[in-house]
């Protein structure tokens, strides 16, 4: 192994695997958040770092949340095809009787979850997904849209303000909410 | 806010995750059908050593690759199983003395290295080129013989897969290195790290090491070092530089000493080092193309994940020196029938009974001396500490 140090301290290896190991376990959490199975949160995982590896050098800048980005509109792109796939069954498989009530709480949560993320506009999406999704901070996801605090903050308030209107309508629509016009973002 | 949606088991992507997702990484960047650049060779080279901190196939597209046939049922030897290395996998790598490609090239070095993933071992033996193998099989018990190296010479790396068949071991895949490739390796990783236990020099190679320790070598001088088959060493007990008798097969087992240091140094190169390791590789190294990239990355995370666990044996074959009516006249052999040189087969895996070396009844050569002779090969070189 080399021993040339970066800033850290750490030798170039070992800080690239280190960087690399969190942006995995980023995408996958990120990912069975929304679609809640493990095999395909992984897939997901995957995808999203291949596809960082090939667009390292313009992605290295803000990894963080382009990889955030992509394993959120991954996962969303799966779950759609999903029920498209339950949709064009005949019937819908059971749910079992002895089903875990928090198993089924936590499908139910990641139904709407998926459903009130979907109506959100493009930034206010962006924001919630970094800023809750991906547990990071309002300064991370300011640095990673390139916006000021301020404007993630006024993102993310709508975004979850909006989320949770959806979540109490009983009947849902898919036009997207109007793109709020922020100057700074 | 979301806790609660959380996967309650830790996400642990093992070896064989990193190997998936360096497959999907390649596949993508062959679809965007995009010439990389230095910063995407930089990117997917720290994709590699991110996988196994090991070497890595993301240039292997550029790598040369060699049309094989692997005789026998090998189509799951060194397979990946879900890109996880599985069973054993015997790999012939060859060392050659001029470019790939070019005319009359020759094998300086013939090494079989099996490596068994269930065992965790690295069996390597040293081929030397003059040992005659079947150039044909014995069907109807009379075959034709040839050495190894005009084997080479006259069929390629397919002659030497087929006549290593015909003595029983099976060759899973191929790795050909030029001593260009070999030059530019080494010097793509820095060096390597070679231990001399005395001084040595050949005046035909122009290596020239005064005083025995650890040092590092650049690729040149590697060559030098592995080429060295009039080598010449000191003795502190007597004056004056001594030349080593054991001439071509000393060669092969330094050959193969090196090829070891290098093969560490691959495993756990600096992602930094990795665009020149990579364009090295490409310009002289060649593979089978049936080794799949997947397979390379699989094999390079295994063994840094196995780390100081793997052993290593390493053997050169054993036999007695003889004659062979080339039909141009005689060249000086080696014959590998005995018992030593068995027993070395059988270690790389051999089915009982599925194979043997020729000897000189069946060339119907002048029988040789009746003893094995273990030639002088004084240890010069081993890794560093």
């Amino acid at each position: 192994m080399d021993g040339r140090r970066g800033p850290t301290g750490d030798t170039d290896a070992a800080a690239f695997e280190r960087q690399f190991a969190e942006l995995a376990s980023l995408a996958y959490r990120v990912a069975y958040r929304i679609v809640g199975d493990r095999d395909h949160a992984s897939e997901i995982a995957q995808e999203t770092l291949a596809r960082a590896f090939v667009r390292w050098p313009r992605v290295r800048e803000r990894s963080t949340g382009w990889v955030a980005t992509v394993a959120t509109n991954l996962a969303l792109d799966h779950a759609r095809r999903r029920t498209r796939q339950e949709a064009g069954r005949s019937t819908r498989p059971p749910v079992p009787d002895d089903v875990d009530s928090r198993a089924l709480d936590a499908t139910l949560d990641r139904a709407e979850l998926i459903a009130a993320l979907r109506r959100l506009p493009r930034r206010q999406r962006e924001v919630v997904v970094l800023r809750y999704l991906a547990d990071l901070s309002e300064a991370e996801v300011a640095r990673t849209l390139g916006c000021s605090p301020g404007a993630v903050k006024t993102h993310a308030h709508r975004g979850l303000a909006a989320m949770r209107a959806a979540l109490t309508e009983t009947t849902a629509t898919t036009r997207p909410l109007p793109h709020p016009a922020l100057e700074d973002c | 806010m979301f806790d609660h949606l959380d996967d309650p088991l830790p996400f642990h992507p093992d070896h064989t995750w990193w190997a998936d997702c360096a497959a999907r990484s390649q596949k993508r960047r062959r679809a965007r059908r995009r010439r990389v650049g230095a910063l995407g060779i930089l990117a997917c080279s720290l994709l590699a050593l991110l996988v196994a901190g090991g070497w890595t196939r993301v240039r292997l597209d550029a790598v040369d690759r060699l049309d094989v046939a692997f005789p026998g049922p090998g189509a799951d030897a060194g397979g990946t199983d879900g890109l996880a290395p599985t069973g054993t996998v015997t790999v012939l790598a060859i060392g050659t003395d001029a470019d790939l490609g070019g005319a009359g090239v020759r094998a300086d070095a013939i090494v079989v290295v099996r490596i068994d993933v269930t065992a965790r071992t690295v069996r390597t033996l040293a081929i030397p080129r003059d040992t005659v193998l079947w150039s044909s099989p014995p069907t109807d018990g009379t075959g034709s013989v040839e050495r190894a190296s005009a084997i080479f010479q006259a069929h390629g790396v397919q002659g030497l897969v087929d006549a290593l068949a015909t003595a029983g071991i099976r060759i899973d895949h191929v790795a050909v290195v030029s001593p260009d490739g070999l030059r530019r390796l080494v010097d793509a990783i820095g060096g390597v790290e070679v231990d001399f236990l005395r001084p040595v020099r050949d005046p035909s190679t122009g290596l020239l090491i005064t005083s025995p320790g650890c040092r590092r070598l650049d690729g040149t001088t590697t060559l030098q070092l592995v080429r060295a088959r009039h080598l010449e060493w000191e003795d502190t007990t007597s004056p004056g530089w001594i030349p080593d008798a054991s001439g071509d097969l000393g060669r092969v087992t330094r050959t193969e000493t090196v090829g070891r240091i290098i093969a560490r140094a691959l495993v756990a190169t600096s992602p930094t080092a990795l665009p020149a390791l990579l364009d090295a590789a490409g310009e002289g190294v060649a593979l089978d193309r049936g080794w799949s990239a997947a397979d390379v990355v699989a094999l390079g995370a295994w063994a840094r994940e196995q780390g100081d666990a793997l052993t290593h044996e390493a053997r050169f074959l054993i036999g007695r020196s003889g004659w062979l009516d080339t039909g141009q006249g005689r060249s000086s052999v080696l014959w590998a029938d005995g018992a030593a040189a068995n027993e070395a087969l059988d270690e790389l895996g051999r089915d009982p009974g599925a194979g043997r070396l020729p000897g000189p009844a069946d060339a119907g050569s002048a029988t040789p001396p009746p003893l094995e002779r273990l030639l002088p090969t004084p240890i010069v070189i081993e890794p560093c500490p």
